[in-house]
């Protein structure tokens, strides 16, 4: 405390208030961001427009309805994502009932109960790895176990069972991570004032943790299903079908079946002077359902929000 | 501070029996060279002190001394930690504490725990008072609850203020009122002892006096222990004082709490024992 | 160390204690030079220094109530400053003591005439003023030995006081009573500052031993 501090003036106050130069560097920054979010949004916007042209025209000269209605068909007068549809939305109800509370089950575990030693790393690391696997390789496990393998009788072989099943092992991965997450960010506060009144720990869990987790975890699950039902390439080798065949009725659980994504790859390799527009209207029917599916979760989600 | 001898122990001055000191009740707690570990590291050693039955007894030091690790070890909450491990012996009614036999979460109803930040759950302030009594089966719902619940809140000195609002969220409440329902929450169970660490730290001087007066209150039907920084809370609220230092292993570097001196607070306070009580209660060294 | 203003506080107090109980012993000195000399200057002086004394006893009792209401002291730093309310209160009595046998004026040569009882006062006033020299001491060096050995020696004039009285009641003659009266006065001035620096001897013990035991023996 040797040194006299300097004698302060208004003005210098002023002048160091007022008189500083620019943040030019945060301002580059900002606009930079700017720019990353305007590609994005253009992106977006682009892939739109590139699809709803001749697709709009299409559903409006079919009819939505009908359209939805319709089986695969050679003609692309007549054709339609029915089948698809059905698809889709059996295998995401799948997905949902398995892929859902097994991983939550399994991140409750791995956050509340397991002690932290090599084992618990260990699966970690495996989950964390798993997540990033390229789904083709989950469609050759599907192949593998479901379609194939010892599981071929309880499924049917290729069937929507077996697509379901193999997209919930796909989207597993990512729920266990995204709820582990989730159950990790409640506050120890809050977990401590349960077990200080005498809770039991599946009592702290089931009362306090999950239901303060629960809009991450759903958010979670969305974004896993939202995954899981845009991949491709597992539906291929797991069978979807991907020209005319009779069946892929809701409730078809075991027989021949198909969904969404693996129609608009098929139509799209089909002359494009006659398919074109049907392969964009497929796409925009998709994008619909895809759509719909995340803003119910989404919906859900804020409900749970609200609560907390 | 260090000692030059890591091997001399400084045997903690107890005084149990002080001719000023209130007459000897019973005791609840008991330890005996009570030691906690968190893994290899020794947090706090040689811990000897005895807890008597409707006293208030308040655990002071300087920071890291110690004195949350051993109330912790009361109700059991150190079992949380996973590497936390615990050496020695604690006896609760001359029943130990930490044998296989004993159920650490029916350890947790009869010794609550009141948090130095006010945890209220995020429900209502209803819900919060009547979650531990319905997970201990004390009353499931109906009049029986709205009970324990009202009674909880009155011990807490904070029913007038939201008898009317009961179904709004315990989140609104003002930090004060929120400590207050923590503390009608950890009654609402009829424990026998309460286990309150820091519970003014985080208050205004007004909130801080109503605990105080609170405390005064129920220790008539309970046995409080209080780990308190502040050094003229623990003279003007407790009966009996427990005075924690650290002590510094030179060899590796680590420092380890002890208790130096437990006696009644009135000594503690006006001539205390040991020269370090008397350097840390005139706030002349940590 | 922490609170280092404050210690340095509680330092300055005790300072200023010395230099009170300093000018209450000139004071002293002059009474023992005016009862050996009778000079009415003398007497003046001491009436003057003790306004002196007053005020210190006053700005120092005040610094002891901002202290306490500041800095809440606790165990020693309490005993301490609770201690130095006492001993300003016991310094400001002997200097009114003091006070007390100057003010005897012009009716020294009275006292002086009756030469048994007068030597008995100057004896007396020898012994108290010892007494009190031996208070400062202990103040000034915290010393526990010297503290009890004060606190002990509370009847160090009764002897001393028993035989005043008998000689008192002997005396004879036309200005017996007034002379009687006057020394009177006088040696029960000086037995009490011997008394009051014993009390100094027992807080200063008490302070030092936070002993109960001691301050009970203090009361009584």
């Amino acid at each position: 405390m040797a040194a006299t501090a300097p004698h302060i003036t208004t003005e210098m106050v002023q002048a160091r208030l007022k008189g500083q130069k620019a943040d030019v560097s945060g301002a580059i920054f900002k606009y930079l961001l700017w720019a990353c979010l305007g590609v994005v949004l253009i992106s977006l916007i682009a892939l739109i427009y590139s699809v709803s042209g001749e697709g709009l025209e299409k559903l409006n000269a079919r009819g939505l309805l009908n359209f939805m209605n319709a089986p695969f068909s050679i003609r692309p007068e007549r054709t339609g994502v029915y089948q698809g549809i059905v698809g889709t939305v059996t295998s995401a109800v799948i997905v949902a009932l398995v892929a859902f509370p097994l991983g939550v089950c399994a991140a409750i575990y791995l956050e509340e109960y397991a002690s932290d030693n090599w084992f618990t790393r260990l699966v970690d690391v495996v989950t964390r790895n798993l997540a990033g696997v390229p789904a083709v390789v989950y469609g050759l496990l599907g192949l593998a176990i479901f379609v194939r393998g010892p599981l071929e009788g309880l499924t049917g072989g290729r069937s929507v069972l077996s697509a379901g099943l193999t997209l919930a092992v796909l989207a597993l991965p990512i729920v266990i991570i995204t709820s582990a997450e989730a159950i990790r960010a409640v506050p120890q506060s809050l977990r401590e004032g349960g077990y200080g009144v005498g809770a039991t720990r599946w009592e702290v869990t089931r009362t306090l943790v999950l239901p303060n987790a629960l809009p991450a975890i759903l958010t979670g699950t969305i974004l896993a299903l939202a995954r899981a039902l845009g991949e491709a390439a597992p539906l291929l080798l797991v069978g979807a079908k991907d020209s005319v065949f009779s069946g892929g009725d809701w409730g078809d659980l075991r027989g021949d079946f198909t969904a969404l994504p693996s129609i608009i790859t098929d139509w799209s390799t089909r002359p494009a002077e006659n398919w074109n527009a049907s392969t964009q209207a497929a796409i925009l029917v998709t994008l619909a359902i895809v759509l719909g599916m995340n803003t119910v979760g989404i919906l859900l989600r804020n409900r749970f929000d609200k609560k907390k | 501070m260090t000692t030059s001898e890591p091997t001399i122990v400084q045997r903690p001055v107890v005084a149990e029996q002080s001719a000023a000191g209130p007459a000897n009740p019973a005791v609840v707690y008991e330890t005996n060279d009570l030691a906690v570990f968190y893994g290899a590291f020794k947090a706090v050693r040689d811990v000897n002190i005895n807890i008597h039955q409707h006293e208030i007894t308040a655990f002071i030091g300087p920071s890291g001394c110690g004195k949350t690790t051993v109330l912790r070890c009361f109700n059991r909450m150190n079992d949380l930690i996973d590497i936390a491990r615990v050496e020695g012996k604690l006896l609760y009614h001359g029943i130990d504490l930490y044998d296989r036999a004993v159920n650490p979460v029916e350890v947790r109803r009869r010794v609550g725990m009141v948090f130095q930040k006010p945890n209220p759950f995020p429900k209502s302030i209803y819900e919060n008072i009547a979650y531990g009594p319905r997970l201990a089966g004390l009353a499931k719902k109906g009049s029986a609850l709205d009970e324990i619940v009202e009674h909880s809140l009155r011990q807490a000195a904070l029913w007038d203020e939201v008898k009317d609002r009961l179904n709004d969220s315990a989140l609104g409440l003002s930090g004060g009122q929120q400590q207050r329902l923590c503390i009608g929450r950890a009654l609402a169970v009829n424990p026998e002892v309460v286990l309150m660490d820091e519970p003014c730290s985080a208050l205004d001087p007004i909130a801080t006096g109503r605990i105080e007066d609170l405390m005064e209150e129920i220790k008539k039907r309970y046995t409080i222990i209080i780990v308190t920084h502040n050094m003229q809370q623990a003279a003007r609220v407790s009966d009996r004082c427990a005075f924690f230092t650290t002590e510094v292993n030179e060899v590796s570097d680590t420092r380890t709490g002890m208790l130096v001196e437990y006696d009644t607070t009135d000594k503690m306070f006006s001539n205390p024992s040991d020269e370090r009580t008397e350097n840390y209660v005139t706030g002349r060294f940590g | 160390m922490v609170r280092q203003g404050f210690s340095a506080e509680l330092d300055q107090l005790r300072l200023q204690v010395e230099l009170m109980a300093v000018r209450v012993d000139q004071n002293l000195e002059r009474m023992k030079e005016f009862l050996a000399t009778g000079d009415i200057e003398v007497a003046s002086l001491t009436v003057a220094a003790d306004d002196g004394i007053d005020a210190m006893n006053l700005s120092l009792t005040e610094r002891c109530h901002e202290l306490l209401a500041r800095e809440a002291p606790v165990a020693s730093d309490l005993r301490f400053v609770m201690s130095v309310l006492r001993v300003l209160g016991e310094l400001e009595r002997v200097g009114d003591l003091a006070l007390r046998v100057v003010k005897v004026g012009g009716e020294w040569t009275l006292v002086r005439s009756y030469p048994t009882t007068y030597d008995i006062l100057v004896s007396m006033a020898d012994t108290s003023v010892e007494q009190f020299r031996r208070a400062l001491s202990a103040w000034s060096s915290q010393d526990l030995a010297l503290a009890d050995e004060l606190a002990r020696s509370g009847a160090v004039l009764d002897l001393a006081n028993g035989q005043l009285v008998r000689e008192l009641l002997e005396l004879e003659g036309p200005s017996a009573v007034p002379a009687a009266l006057h020394s009177l006065v006088i040696g029960k001035a000086l037995d009490r500052i011997a008394d009051h620096s014993a009390i100094i001897g027992s807080r200063l013990r008490y302070l030092l031993t936070g002993d109960p035991g001691h301050l009970a023996a203090e009361i009584r």
